[in-house]
């Protein structure tokens, strides 16, 4: 049991040090590589829910290979597909928000002309 | 009726791609504002026609795919009363963008952006699906990090930096949680996850993680209290119509809309997500109002009132969450439970409405003035009388000033948690208090809004000011209106059909107990509960009765509540008193109240016996004659959980409950011996006078050690009055000699075992606070030259 | 159990108030004894009070012990400030070891941080000064 944990607490320690890459970086690009850390972190974390274990044989990715064997094979051996299919969506949400952010600190970095975080407090929280 | 559905997002979807090619062809700002304009009033009457059939729910699976594999929308009366919120608000903060975005450039972005924004959020309140709700969330999310910074300025930057940073960890967070459901339940969809987790066993712990995720996200989202760091920055920065929306229905539809749901429907009604909602609720109510009454800048000052106002609403519905979960056969309590979760979404609806209006308000005044800060502002009210009056309106809406519909909801949150507090938990009276106090001070600073930029004389910066552009005024006028019209909301008719329906869905997927849960599983957890502090009540009659009930009302947490619902598996129903009690097991996050109360509790049968003053230890009282002997033996503690249970199923009987003085049913906590403390405290056993006699020696002992402490430092302190080479120094050594009387006082009381003493130390602090700024102040007002 | 809390907690807060004493007396200079002795004397008293609230002897008692304790808390850090505003603003000399002067540079940018004002003027005062009022 504690053997099969083992990926889900790298992933959560992933989840973490991506964290604290946001928090306690000064340095807005590597406030972003934070967040990527956090985003791939959790996409990881729904991939491994994924996994399963057949009853015989080993798991085989969700591929369905030509003819009426293959689908039961796929049904009895493949990993579930389904958190597959959740983190493509979730990894182009990420794109996304990576190319708004990084967008961003270029805008800042033409207003400031640094991307210290230390040296940007206009706002105060 | 179930084809209209995608709509809803599909118009504003399109809208979103077709906006910015309008945009490219035309440069008239007006022009590319026509069709957003129109795309929402579509919206609106979408929202409007599914009104029509409140109670029914419709259900939209996408291309035609069902269960299992489909994807829905789902528009129950809870989507259907957020929908025409969101619909509303978006239609006249376009009327107003219309005119307030000329100044800024590239208009087909901006309503490309706020068309996607509109498509997220009611992807979000409609969907069916747990990871739909993701990614319209995301949706909703980029459109609104990139209309933050909007006037790309550096403070703008800035702010939509930092919202992007903590909204994007909030989503990681959100993720991460599904990821956590999805592996519990094996379903997404809502009604399914529902389905399953009340037909598997209730709460799980990795569900509870997941509960705590998506708290900790959506909490982010809704800006709840130790996650709203990023909206006092987002929201100013915006321009103006955004920041309306941003306030008015964004963290509304993303976070509390997805949070009623999750505490309601999809985790099952469970008294600890309500209770760390009621907790949360009332930080944010308090801290907001506070943090909002010293800001000088009108936009902060209204985010910081958003941060407050969503506090009540998170509150009503977490006190609601938690009325319902204790609710199990007691009209009383589910009614009240009712009337909670309808005074939060009242005011969900109503502050949607007087935010936006402010918001669009304050951008009138910064469009007239060019300034937002409320010193420089000035004597407004007769230089824009339409913007002025809007203003006043919104602002005494929002103080809850009757006739206004703030009044209504805010009032009616205030009730019900006052009937909560008496009907189920008396820590219910701290929300309802705060949110009293919290009124006044938002009145307080609303009242400050309106001298300050309405009053008196026109200030250098209003000089210039002249009333905003018709549409603006329109559509602030509108808001007026409806900010009056929503108090029409508490009328039966207007009731049923728009709020009711929404309530009835939440209670309704809260109602029926879930299955006496997963004890089984949490056991191992469950035994290093907190300790239950019981000891033998052995007062008769009333004062027993009483307690019995205190206790078996308040005693949420562990073990308690787990094991009679495992003597609820076992005696086969018909057991109202078991069924009362069935909580949930309390992990996790625990209510401050539970913590005193459990702490208190050895004393709480004390408490109830108040009128007997100066006794130094609870007397042993005698030993209660329980009819056919079945007591327990001396050592039955918290550690035995297991041979509790197997007890108890085997001898249902041995619980009897002894005449007419526990309700019915196997309960007892009052009879098992219980911990620590509560043997100490109410000791009732043989043993235990002659422990009182032993303690009694050993607490002399320590206090008459104690006593000899505090008077050799009251001897420095003398010293340092003697010696003390400035008068400041004496100060300092009087004020500490106070301190230590206080000190002194515990002693006393603690010796004696009366509590005159702690009445002495109170009054004493105060007397020695006073005394010691006086003397400061004194100090302050002249020089000396030692 | 709660007796033997109770009684951690009122040892802990009474070697607070006899070392926040000791330093009422030791140490050399009125903003130093304020900021030691109240700190440490606020905190042993509130944990004599709730060490009397954990003691449960009495329900009232427990109770008026935390409001006391939350009283305290709040209060005394408040009279401490002003006894060390006072004693400012009535131009007491900090100790001749100190090192910074924050309130002082932020009141006065060219004071030498130990607190020595510039020669009094004629018909000045020699304290802080009514300026800073």
């Amino acid at each position: 049991m504690t053997l099969a944990m083992v990926p889900y607490m790298l992933a959560l320690l992933i989840l973490v040090v991506g964290l604290y890459a946001i928090v306690a970086k000064r340095n807005l690009i590597k406030v972003i590589v934070g967040l990527l850390l956090l985003d791939y972190a959790a996409n990881l974390f729904l991939v491994l829910v994924g996994y399963r274990t057949p009853a015989e044989g080993a798991p085989v990715a969700p591929i369905l290979t030509a003819g009426a064997a293959g689908a039961a094979d796929l049904a009895a051996r493949a990993v579930d597909p389904l958190p597959q299919a959740l983190i493509l969506t979730s990894i182009v949400i990420g794109l996304s928000v990576t190319a708004l952010v990084v967008a961003l600190a270029i805008r800042l970095y033409e207003k400031y002309g640094t991307f210290d975080t230390e040296l940007m407090r206009n706002l105060k929280g | 009726m179930d084809q209209v559905v995608p709509l809803l997002v599909a118009i504003p979807l399109a809208g979103g791609f077709l906006i910015p090619v309008i945009g490219r062809l035309t440069k008239s700002h007006r022009a590319t504002a026509i069709l957003p304009i129109l795309m929402a009033c579509g919206v609106l009457v979408i929202a409007v026609l599914l009104l029509a059939r409140p109670d029914e729910t419709v259900v939209y699976w996408m291309g035609g795919w069902t269960f299992p594999i489909g994807i829905s929308l789902v528009a129950d009366g809870l989507s259907k009363l957020v929908v025409l919120v969101i619909a509303v608000i978006s239609v006249l903060t376009l009327l107003f963008s219309l005119e307030y975005m000329t100044h800024y450039t590239s208009p087909g972005l901006y309503y490309g952006l706020f068309m996607l924004m509109l498509a997220g959020m009611i992807g979000v309140v409609i969907s069916g699906d747990i990871f739909n709700i993701f990614v319209f969330l995301e949706i909703a999310g980029i459109a609104s990090y990139a209309l933050v910074a909007y006037g790309t300025e550096s403070d703008e930057l800035e702010a939509s930096f930092k919202y992007l940073v903590l909204s994007a960890i909030a989503s990681a967070f959100i993720l991460v949680g599904v990821a956590f459901v999805y592996n519990v339940t094996g379903q997404l969809n809502w009604a399914k996850i529902a389905e399953v987790i009340r037909t598997g066993g209730g709460l799980t712990v990795p569900l509870y993680v997941a509960a705590a995720f998506f708290i900790m996200g959506f909490g982010l989202k809704a800006a709840v209290v130790p996650f709203h760091a990023w909206l006092p920055d987002a929201h100013p920065s915006a321009p103006a119509p955004i920041s309306a929306m941003l306030s008015g229905v964004l963290i509304k539809a993303c976070g509390v809309y997805v949070l009623c749901r999750l505490a309601f429907s999809v985790l099952g009604n469970h008294q600890t997500f309500g209770t760390v909602l009621v907790v949360l609720g009332t930080l944010s109510m308090v801290l907001g109002a506070l943090m909002a009454v010293g800001q000088g800048d009108l936009k902060r000052l209204l985010a910081y009132s958003s941060i407050s106002q969503v506090g009540y609403v998170v509150a009503a519905v977490g006190a609601g969450l938690v009325g319902l979960a204790l609710a199990k056969d007691s009209k009383p309590l589910a009614v009240a439970s009712e009337f909670a979760v309808f005074g939060g979404l009242f005011h969900l609806m109503n502050h949607a409405v007087f935010k936006s209006l402010l918001f669009l308000c304050s951008g009138s005044i910064e469009q007239a003035t060019g300034t937002r800060q409320l010193d420089r502002l000035s004597g407004l009210g007769r230089r824009m009388p339409v913007t002025g009056w809007s203003l006043r309106v919104g602002a005494l809406a929002i103080s809850g000033v009757p006739p206004f519909g703030g009044f209504w909801s805010k009032l009616i949150i205030i009730v019900a948690l006052a009937q909560l507090a008496a009907l189920a938990h008396w820590a219910f009276y701290i929300p309802a208090a705060l949110a009293v106090a919290t009124a006044v001070v938002t009145l307080v600073y609303y009242a400050k809004v309106q001298r300050l930029v309405l009053g008196g004389e026109p200030s250098d910066a209003a000089q210039g000011a002249r009333e905003v552009p018709a549409a603006m005024c329109v559509a602030s006028v509108v808001l007026a209106v409806l900010c009056l019209a929503s108090a029409l909301v508490i009328l039966p008719s207007v009731r049923s059909r728009l709020v009711d329906p929404a309530v009835r869905v939440l209670s309704a997927a809260a109602g029926p107990a879930a299955e006496p849960g997963i004890a089984a599983r949490s056991a191992p957890l469950a035994r290093r509960r907190w300790p239950r502090k019981k000891g033998r009540l052995h007062e008769t009659g009333l004062v027993h009765r009483v307690h019995v009930r205190l206790v078996a009302a308040l005693d949420v947490d562990a073990g308690r509540g787990r094991r009679l619902r495992r003597r609820g598996r076992g005696a086969a129903g018909g057991d109202a008193a078991v069924a009362h009690l069935s909580g949930r097991p309390a992990q996790g996050a625990r209510p401050a109240a539970c913590v005193l109360v459990s702490g208190l509790h050895p004393v709480l049968p004390v408490l109830l016996r108040a009128g007997e003053p100066g006794r130094r230890l609870p007397r042993a009282a005698p030993r209660h004659a329980h009819p056919a002997g079945h007591r327990e033996g001396p050592d039955r503690t918290d550690e035995r959980d297991g041979q509790d249970v197997s007890r108890e199923l085997h001898h249902p009987d041995a619980r009897h409950p002894d005449g007419g003085h526990r309700r019915a049913g196997p309960l007892h906590p009052l009879d098992q011996r219980g911990g620590r403390g509560g043997r100490r405290a109410l000791g009732s056993d043989r043993e235990a006078v002659r422990e009182t006699a032993e303690e009694g020696f050993r607490v002399t002992t320590f206090l008459l050690i104690g006593a000899v402490v505090l008077l050799l430092s009251a001897f420095l302190c003398l010293y340092r009055i003697g010696r003390g080479p400035t008068a400041p120094d004496r100060t300092v050594a009087i004020d500490i000699l106070g301190t230590l009387i206080v000190g002194f006082c515990c002693i006393m009381a603690l010796w004696t075992g009366q509590d005159f003493y702690m009445n002495i130390a109170i009054a004493w602090a105060l007397l020695s606070f006073i005394g010691t700024i006086a003397l400061a102040k004194y100090l302050e007002g002249r020089y000396y030259d030692e | 159990m709660n007796e033997i809390a109770a009684q951690i907690l009122i040892g802990v807060g009474l070697a607070f108030d006899l070392f926040g004493c000791i330093g009422l007396v030791r140490l050399p200079d009125v903003y130093n004894r304020v900021q030691a002795a109240t700190k440490c004397v606020t905190l042993g008293t509130c944990l004599i009070l709730l060490g009397t609230a954990v003691y449960g002897v009495s329900a009232p008692m427990g109770i008026k012990a935390v409001l006391g304790a939350v009283f305290v808390l709040l209060t005394s850090p408040v009279a401490a400030h002003a006894i060390a505003r006072g004693a400012y603003k009535s131009g007491v000399r900090l100790w001749e070891g100190s090192v910074m002067d924050r309130y002082g540079e932020e009141k006065h940018p060219s004071r030498p941080p130990d607190g020595r004002t510039e020669p009094a003027q004629a018909g000045e005062p020699l304290g802080a000064g009514r300026e800073l009022r």
